[in-house]
């Protein structure tokens, strides 16, 4: 077997291990169900994403031999507006973050651990920021209840729900990115569904926080899988941006930053092109934090 | 005749006592410089992607008061998809090193947990680590190359 092989194999183990993990949660939904549920709303705005789902579905998210086709078929989904979006600001002071939370999963914990070692030389690198993260965790697992097996990120050896750990760190600045994690096995719609029950629950808890929103990112050309691909991220993003207006929640479009001109993630961004082909390098960071100081709400 | 004997046995039970609170009960440590150590680990390491924690780390990455850490090194992956991660303390005491041994016990199954089902290479590797108290030293060692760091650390605490 080959070392291309291998990591291929992995990489479905990987998928259908996720799949098993959050078959346990909400209302259930069949391997197939994130392309249903993109396929059902084929007359909303992100029917391009839909059509090039359905023709690219099988029964289960797999890893795909070749990069999704159609091209410019996906690119015009990219192109699609975000239905709100925090609009680009002067650079704020980092002092801006002194109070705000980063939710997310493993892309998320990329950004902690660069903050994090980049406070080794600069300790109000990014503010007084703090991280939420946990790998694998999406917004419907977090939805479940709290267990020793639960995924659910720990703060200061505090292992709880989401709302309770944003509530006892006193955070009034709340940003969250998920989807990842999510769209393979709940779809698009279900996966925004999650998002803005999760969001009520954080509101719930911390009435006075400012919510932001922060969209998906893209994986690069050649790791595009069956359900997870750029297409869903893209239809899963301006689904979000729409539950945002609704909801009125700030909604950040760090994707925009970080696609090259086919919507896919560069490759100079990506830390991991032959494993997941999602996660970031430290110049992608860079990217990421100058886009945050760079779309702020007063 | 009875009072000597039982004499002597309080006396044996005293000195047993004595002897295992010095030694951990049977784990006996030497003074080790975990610093030198983690120097000596990282010439091994073929992870290139690490990154140093500092004392101000313990608390929100683990819940470790910095108050019962007498010394510690902290080398852990930086990319967020791979489990690597080596934490060796010293506890001041054998009631802090009972706290720290806690925390990373916990954070060993958080990592458990994380990984099951999404990195299931790195969660292969996870199952073959562990958290180890030696008197009031506590680590946590999870590498592709577990077995000849332990054996470095044992080395210099053992």
């Amino acid at each position: 077997m080959t070392h291309k092989h291998s990591q291929k194999i992995i990489l479905i183990l990987a998928v259908a291990g996720l799949v098993t993990l959050s078959a346990c949660g909400k209302p259930q939904n069949s391997a197939s169900s994130a392309v249903q549920s993109v396929v059902s709303s084929q007359s909303s705005p992100q029917s391009t994403a839909s059509a090039v789902s359905s023709n690219s579905s099988s029964a289960t998210d797999s890893a795909a031999s070749s990069p999704v086709s159609a091209s410019s078929q996906i690119a015009a989904v990219f192109t699609t507006p975000p239905a709100t979006v925090v609009a680009q600001s002067t650079k704020a002071d980092p002092s801006y973050l002194d109070d705000a939370v980063f939710i997310g999963d493993s892309v998320s914990l990329k950004l902690k651990n660069y903050v994090t070692a980049k406070r080794k030389t600069d300790a109000n690198f990014f503010g007084k920021a703090r991280f939420l993260t946990a790998g694998s965790m999406g917004s419907g697992n977090a939805l479940k209840p709290l267990s020793s097996s639960s995924i659910h990120p720990s703060y200061n050896g505090k292992k709880a729900l989401l709302e309770d750990n944003v509530a006892a760190m006193g955070a009034k600045k709340v940003y969250i990115m998920l989807g990842i994690n999510d769209i393979a096995p709940y779809g698009v719609d279900d996966s925004v569904k999650n998002m803005a029950k999760l969001l009520e629950n954080i509101k719930a808890k911390s009435p006075n926080a400012m919510i932001f929103v922060q969209s998906s990112t893209p994986m690069i050309k050649t790791m595009q899988m069956t359900s997870l691909n750029n297409p869903n991220l893209a239809a899963y993003d301006l689904a979000l941006s729409k539950m945002c207006k609704e909801k009125g929640y700030n909604y950040i479009d760090v994707a925009s930053a970080m696609r090259d001109s086919e919507g896919n993630l560069p490759l100079e961004y990506c830390s991991d092109p032959d494993v997941l082909g999602m996660h970031f390098t430290d110049k992608a960071c860079e990217i990421w934090i100058n886009y945050l100081l760079t779309h702020t709400v007063k | 005749m009875k009072r000597i004997i039982a004499l002597l046995f309080a006396a044996a039970m005293l000195t047993t006592v004595i002897l295992c609170s010095f030694t951990a009960c049977g784990s006996s440590t030497k003074q080790a410089d975990l610093g030198k150590v983690m120097t000596e680990m990282k010439s091994k390491i073929t992870n290139k992607e690490m990154m140093d924690l500092s004392k101000e780390d313990l608390m929100p990455n683990y819940g470790i008061e910095a108050a019962d850490v007498k010394q510690f090194a902290a080398y852990v992956d930086s990319t967020g998809t791979k489990g690597d991660e080596i934490i060796m303390t010293e506890g001041k005491d054998a009631d802090a090193a009972k706290r720290i041994k806690d925390k990373l016990d916990a954070r060993y199954m958080q990592k458990e947990t994380e990984m099951k089902d999404y990195l299931p290479a790195e969660f292969a590797i996870l199952k073959k680590c562990s958290v180890n108290q030696d008197g009031n030293y506590v680590s946590m060692i999870v590498s592709p190359q577990y077995e000849d760091l332990l054996k470095i650390y044992n080395a210099a605490i053992k």
